[in-house]
Parts: C-alpha cells; sequence; structure tokens
C-alpha cells in the first residue's frame, strides 16, 4: 500500500456556471482509471474540500476518456459574477482537487 | 462523403486575434465562429445598454474593422456573438465600417430579439409571470421576488435555428446575442448538411463539436495540464473541425501554428463546463457523450465519433441581469522578515478600522496572495518570502467602500514594517445574474439582413 497525491495519477480541467464548480478528473494512463473510480468518491471529494465547496458534490463517470467528472454546488463564493474570490471561476479547483491523497494497492 | 471546415476564432473577451486571422487566411475553412461572451460577460453588457442603450456588444469595433474585411477577402462567413445584449446597434456599426471599407456585395445579419432590459425587460418578465413561468433560479430554485426591485435585463440564450435563418439568406457576416456558444458551429453545418431539426445524433454532434471548439485555446494546448509539453506556445494556433455529413469531425489547427491537438487535449475541452455526461443541454438537443469516442488519426489530428442525441428541452435557458452592490479592493505587499505576520497583522488593524467608522458590507474578504488565495484552507502552510494582502469589500454604497480602502495607504506610514506597493481598485457596481427558464414559444427572435451594394 502506498499514498499518492492524485498530481501522480491523474490530470485535471476546471470549469464554471454559476456558483457551480465542476473539475474533470482525467487518467494519466488508462491503467489508473480503476482506482481512480474506486477511490474518489463524491463524499471523499466533498470532504477533501472543506469549507470550499458549501453545497453537494455529484460525481458522473466517463470510462470511455478514462475520467471522473465532480460536480460541485456552493463552490465559487456565488459564482463569477457575485463572488469576491480572486478565483472567480474556479480555475484552480482542478490543482485544488490534485492535491488528495489515496491510497494505491501495490 | 461531403466535408466542410468550421474555424474558432475568439473563446473570450478580449482573446488573441493574429490566431483568429491565421485561421481566416490559412485554415481553408467556410466558416470562423467567434465566441466573445463568458456567462459572466453578459451582466456587463446589459448594465451598458441600461445606461447607454446604443451600447451593450462585446468585440464589434474588432470585428468590423479588423476581421470582417478579412473574411470577406477571403470568402470566409463569419458569425460572431459580439452583438452581446445590443446586436442591434453592433449590426449598425458592421454595416457602417463596410460601407465604410467599400464591401460591395457584403450581406451583413443580425439576431436579436432575445434580450430586453429597462423597463421593456420588467413589462416582459410581468407578462410570463402573469402566463405562469415562475421565472425561479435554476440551481436554487428561488422565487424572483428576491431580486425583483433590482432588474435590468433580460437575455435568452437562442440556439441554431435563427443562425441557419439567415446563412439561408445568403448572410456572410452573422451578428448575435446571447446564444449558446455551441450554436455558432452547430448552425453551419446544419446548413451545409441540411440536418433535420429532430435528427438528434446529428445535432447532438454538433452541439459537442461546438463544445469543443468553443474556446479557442484550449484545444490546441493552451490551459493545458501539460502546458510544458506544449510546442511553440508562443505562436498558438486555434481550433479548426472538419465536419462530415454524418456528424464525425476531425479536430485539427493550421499546420505549422503553435500548439498541439491531441486526445488529452480534446479530453480536458469535452469536461470543461460538462455536467451530466449523458444529458448535455442546448436549446437544439440534448448530447450524450457516453459514447464518444477520441482517437489520434494524425499529428495534431483527433477524430471524434460517438454522440448521441434526444430530443431538445421545451424551455430555454435565460438569465436576468440585476444589480447586486458595488465590490472594491485594496492591495498592498509585505517581504521577508516576517512577511505573513506583518500581512495579518494589517488584517487586524483594518478590521478595527472597519468597526470604527461603521463600515456597512454586505462581505469583507482578506486575501493573502502567494500563500493561500486560490487553494485557501487546502495550501500547505509554507511560510512564504513575500505576501500580498488583498481586502475586498462588498457594499451597498459606493463611498463607503472608497472610505474604507483608503485608510490601507496610510499604514504605509502607520502600519507595520516596509509596506509598500499599495493599490486599488475603485469600487464598481456588480450585476449579477439570475439563471432561469422560459418556455421556448415564448421567445421570437428577429433576423435582419443588410445588404451593402
Amino acid at each position: 500500500m502506498k499514498k499518492v497525491k492524485l498530481v501522480d495519477i491523474a490530470h485535471a480541467r476546471s470549469g464554471d456556471k454559476g456558483d457551480i464548480s465542476n473539475v474533470g478528473l482525467i487518467a494519466i494512463d488508462r491503467k489508473y482509471y480503476e482506482v481512480l473510480k474506486e477511490k474518489v468518491t463524491a463524499e471523499r471529494v466533498k470532504k477533501h474540500f472543506g469549507d470550499l465547496v458549501k453545497g453537494k458534490v455529484i460525481r458522473y463517470e466517463l470510462p470511455n476518456v478514462f475520467a471522473l467528472n465532480f460536480v460541485m454546488h456552493g463552490a465559487l463564493g456565488g459564482g463569477g459574477s457575485r463572488s469576491l474570490r480572486i478565483d472567480s471561476l474556479g480555475k484552480t479547483m482542478g490543482g485544488a482537487l490534485l492535491r488528495m491523497e489515496i491510497e494505491l494497492d501495490d | 462523403m461531403r466535408r466542410i471546415r468550421l474555424g474558432a476564432g475568439s473563446g473570450m473577451w478580449p482573446d488573441l486575434l493574429d490566431p483568429a486571422i491565421e485561421v481566416i487566411e490559412k485554415g481553408n475553412v467556410g466558416y470562423i465562429s467567434f465566441d466573445t461572451m463568458a456567462e459572466a460577460t453578459l451582466p456587463g453588457m446589459q448594465k451598458f445598454r441600461f445606461d447607454h442603450p446604443e451600447k451593450g456588444y462585446t468585440d464589434i469595433r474588432r470585428t468590423a474593422n479588423d476581421i470582417m474585411p478579412v473574411c470577406f477577402k477571403n470568402g470566409v462567413r463569419l458569425i460572431s456573438n459580439c452583438g452581446g445584449a445590443n446586436p442591434e446597434a453592433a449590426g449598425r456599426i458592421a454595416i457602417d465600417a463596410a460601407t465604410r471599407m467599400g464591401l460591395h456585395g457584403i450581406k451583413i445579419a443580425t439576431i436579436s430579439g432575445d434580450d430586453t432590459t429597462g423597463n421593456e425587460c420588467l413589462t416582459r418578465i410581468r407578462e410570463l409571470r402573469a402566463k405562469g413561468v415562475s421565472l425561479q433560479h435554476i440551481d436554487t430554485g428561488e422565487e424572483l421576488d428576491s431580486i425583483e426591485d433590482r432588474i435590468i435585463a433580460l437575455s435568452v440564450y437562442l440556439g441554431a435555428e435563427p443562425i441557419v435563418g439567415v446563412l439561408e439568406q445568403g448572410a456572410q457576416i452573422i451578428i448575435t446575442g446571447r446564444h449558446t456558444d455551441s450554436a455558432m458551429w452547430l448552425a453551419p453545418a446544419c446548413y451545409e448538411f441540411g440536418w433535420d431539426v429532430r435528427d438528434w445524433d446529428s445535432l447532438a454532434a454538433g452541439v459537442i463539436i461546438g463544445h469543443l471548439m468553443e474556446c479557442s485555446g484550449h484545444i490546441t494546448g493552451g490551459n493545458f495540464s501539460f502546458w510544458d509539453k506544449v510546442p511553440d506556445l508562443e505562436h498558438i494556433g486555434f481550433p479548426i473541425a472538419e465536419v462530415s455529413e454524418n456528424g464525425e469531425a476531425i479536430i485539427t489547427k493550421v499546420e505549422g501554428s503553435g500548439g498541439m491537438v491531441s486526445v488529452v487535449t480534446c479530453s480536458e475541452q469535452l469536461l470543461y463546463e460538462l455536467h451530466d455526461p449523458a444529458n448535455y443541454f442546448s436549446p437544439d438537443v440534448i448530447a450524450d457523450v457516453t459514447n464518444l469516442r477520441f482517437e489520434q488519426v494524425g499529428k495534431d489530428q483527433v477524430k471524434v465519433s460517438g454522440i448521441k442525441g434526444k430530443p431538445r428541452p421545451d424551455t430555454l435557458k435565460a438569465c436576468i441581469a440585476y444589480r447586486d452592490g458595488y465590490v472594491g479592493e485594496v492591495f498592498a505587499f509585505y517581504a521577508w522578515p516576517r512577511a505573513l505576520a506583518k500581512a495579518r497583522k494589517t488584517e487586524e488593524i483594518m478590521r478595527e478600522r472597519f468597526q470604527m467608522m461603521g463600515l456597512e458590507a454586505n462581505e469583507i474578504r482578506f486575501d493573502y496572495i502567494g500563500f493561500n488565495s486560490l487553494h485557501g484552507p487546502l495550501s500547505p502552510q509554507v511560510e512564504p518570502n513575500e505576501v500580498g494582502l488583498r481586502i475586498a469589500i462588498k457594499a451597498p454604497r459606493e463611498p463607503d467602500i472608497t472610505r474604507a480602502i483608503r485608510d490601507v495607504y496610510a499604514l504605509d506610514l502607520s502600519g507595520t514594517a516596509a509596506q509598500t506597493g499599495v493599490f486599488h481598485v475603485a469600487p464598481r457596481e456588480m450585476i449579477a445574474l439570475w439563471p432561469t427558464l422560459v418556455p421556448r414559444e415564448e421567445v421570437q427572435p428577429e433576423l435582419k439582413v443588410t445588404e451593402i451594394t
């Protein structure tokens, strides 16, 4: 068992719609998709973000592109047109998710 | 099988001009589409029009003066949403420019009717509510009453049909207001291939191709996780989609331009602003990308296929813009030794001073740039060499904000040690967006085509 940060096995792209941030998490190699699917659950992601994500987190699976998509509500301080955040569109949310650690079975 | 080539000229406002010109001159495209409006751009444009009825467009001057003549010369049709909240005014500017530049025979079209401001807008909203259209917030379900006295504009997201309509009338330069971005690539495909309005799979393919193309450099190596592996980012090329009649497409770019198109760049863009992959909503169709396939078929050439569609929704997404107070910001900088501690002390001082002056604010935010202003509580606790303190204040009254941020300057002399680089961003009015739904039959776009003789 070893711990890895998601940044070592995945890459991400962040998007926004209103106060909703979505992060697409893509395996850097298709062999990592199954472990991402198993370990990176919506609950874990919500816990990881703590106070940054005030609403629910929904996870969608895209096995055809080896990706998971996390749709996170209440994540952008009210959204692009209302937020006081420097990163009002949540461009750096993907990077923040890539900080998360999971356990990899050897 | 017939194919057409569609270019992308812009993904935001402002975007780079030279890659757009490169696509027009060297891309061998039949059409080039310009998305100049992010979600948050529209309320700003609506406010412009509210305050100045002749304004509310985005990039019309550059479009009319720098891009339109190049398109006309190269036989490329231009579609742009730079009409913003005032496509008719934008159209007039384009017509004047075409006349002045002697572009005889050019046909310029505007599509409006999706938008209203001021009193017209309030009347329209009252009419809709009288008919039982609730105009609730699409995400929270909140009722419109909470913002009703602050509304300034209403815009409905139109789809491909009106654009196809003006293409059928021979328009070469098309200026729209608030369409869904993807419609600007779906429409030429519909027009060229004669896709029926109920051919859900083809429409879905067009919408997803539009989704891939709508952010310019995003799919050709821009904003890419492996940015350091992207060749010649300095001369990034914008994307081109070679679309087949059966809805399959190859995403590529001008040969020799910088950047790259790979399955990985395409995957990142696919996920951008996506929610449920089985139900990607657009005015024209609901797209399903759960069986989408990307395949690298050549250098900087990715084939996309496998997209399916479901019947379009009965409602169209709309955005109501409303006044939401003012926001001002001030920045101050500190270096080693003890940069963070000095910034923290400044925060303490300013919190006390805001109390003393009785500042009535909706929200006051303190950020530590270089430390945790982007990742917040997820940032590692590492002592920075230098830090920028940012204070953002949202309040109902402009003068209160100005008065509050002024004191930070004085702390150069009366605050912590070696505070420097203080600057501020003057309070500006915040116009917020209220996303909602409007029944399709309530919207009648207006199409106008003008020929310059």
